[in-house]
């Protein structure tokens, strides 16, 4: 076997996806280099219906009272603490499947929230409400851990639900 | 030593065809494929996004030639590597007790685990045993 060569084929084949990868998603490539998707990964684009909100605005829709605030932690995190009349709904083993559907209009306003900071339970469960026809949807980045530091409302227990 | 050429022909369309397949099923949503690299906690936000527009193509390349029988060895090779690379990075994501999707074949990807280092463990045997084959009549 001619190393050499070899390897120099596999450079080859390696510079050519380089290009195609590059020119195919050229688009995404400058939308990142303006600074999109630094916060998350996902295309406003191509889920037109969530929009990722810091706590001004998660308290505000807290405020406001007809918002449905989702945990989307695992239930032993609710339990010991989640954000007032949250609701618990954990993706359960990663499996980006809903054990249930939500039993509320499409058209409602939908806060998830995880643990904050690189938490990804909460935009994972935005994308399955998405695909589940929920257009209003909101990413709380800051999650529990914002809403809990700054003395927002809290409470314990297990969801009734 | 497997010496019978058609062993050697199945061995080229079976990593060919799964590699090509993996990068079909992820090329058409790059943002969906960073944010399965980015799960697995081992590279930063910008390595993940810039991995995931090229990754798929260096499969879909790499299963195309495989397939075809041209550049046989450097797609090999260029297999092999990418397979030893996903055992260690499967391996090292199970160890620190992280669980995620393997992010493979997109939506249908399932879970990294003791199975999915299986599947690229078999994988990477043959991709070796065509790596080093000897020359011989094009099958």
């Amino acid at each position: 076997m001619n190393f050499k060569k070899t390897v120099a084929g596999a450079a080859l084949i390696v510079l050519a996806a380089v290009l195609l990868g590059l020119a195919a998603n050229f688009p995404l490539l400058q939308k990142f280099l303006k600074g999109e998707f630094r916060e998350s990964l996902f295309s406003s684009d191509k889920y037109p219906g969530i929009i990722l909100i810091g706590l001004a605005e998660a308290e505000e829709l807290f405020v406001r009272g007809s918002t449905l605030f989702i945990d989307s932690r695992p239930k032993q995190k609710f339990s010991e603490g989640h954000i007032l009349n949250a609701v618990s709904i954990p993706l359960e083993d990663n499996k980006k499947k809903l054990k249930s559907p939500l039993n509320v209009p499409l058209d409602k306003i939908i806060v998830v929230y995880c643990d904050g900071g690189d938490c990804l339970e909460s935009l994972a469960l935005a994308k399955v409400l998405h695909s589940q026809g929920y257009k209003n949807i909101r990413v709380f980045t800051g999650g529990w851990a914002e809403w809990v530091g700054t003395g927002h409302p809290t409470a314990k227990g297990h969801d009734p639900q | 030593m497997i010496r019978n050429k058609y062993f050697f022909l199945a061995f080229r369309l079976i990593v060919g065809g799964v590699f090509f397949a993996s990068g079909l099923l992820k090329v058409g949503d790059p943002l969906a494929f960073a944010q399965d690299i980015k799960n697995f906690r081992i590279v930063s936000h910008e390595a993940s996004f810039l991995a995931a527009l090229i990754l798929p193509w260096i499969e879909i390349l790499c299963g195309a030639l495989l397939i075809t029988g041209i550049l046989r060895r450097p797609s090999a090779l260029l297999a092999s590597g990418l397979l030893i690379g996903f055992i260690i990075l499967v391996g090292v994501t199970m160890a620190r007790g992280i669980d995620t999707d393997c992010g493979c074949f997109g939506s249908l990807s399932h879970r990294a685990d003791w199975w999915l280092l299986l599947q690229d463990g078999v994988l990477l045997l043959m991709s070796l045993c065509v790596l080093f084959a000897k020359p011989g009549p094009r099958v």
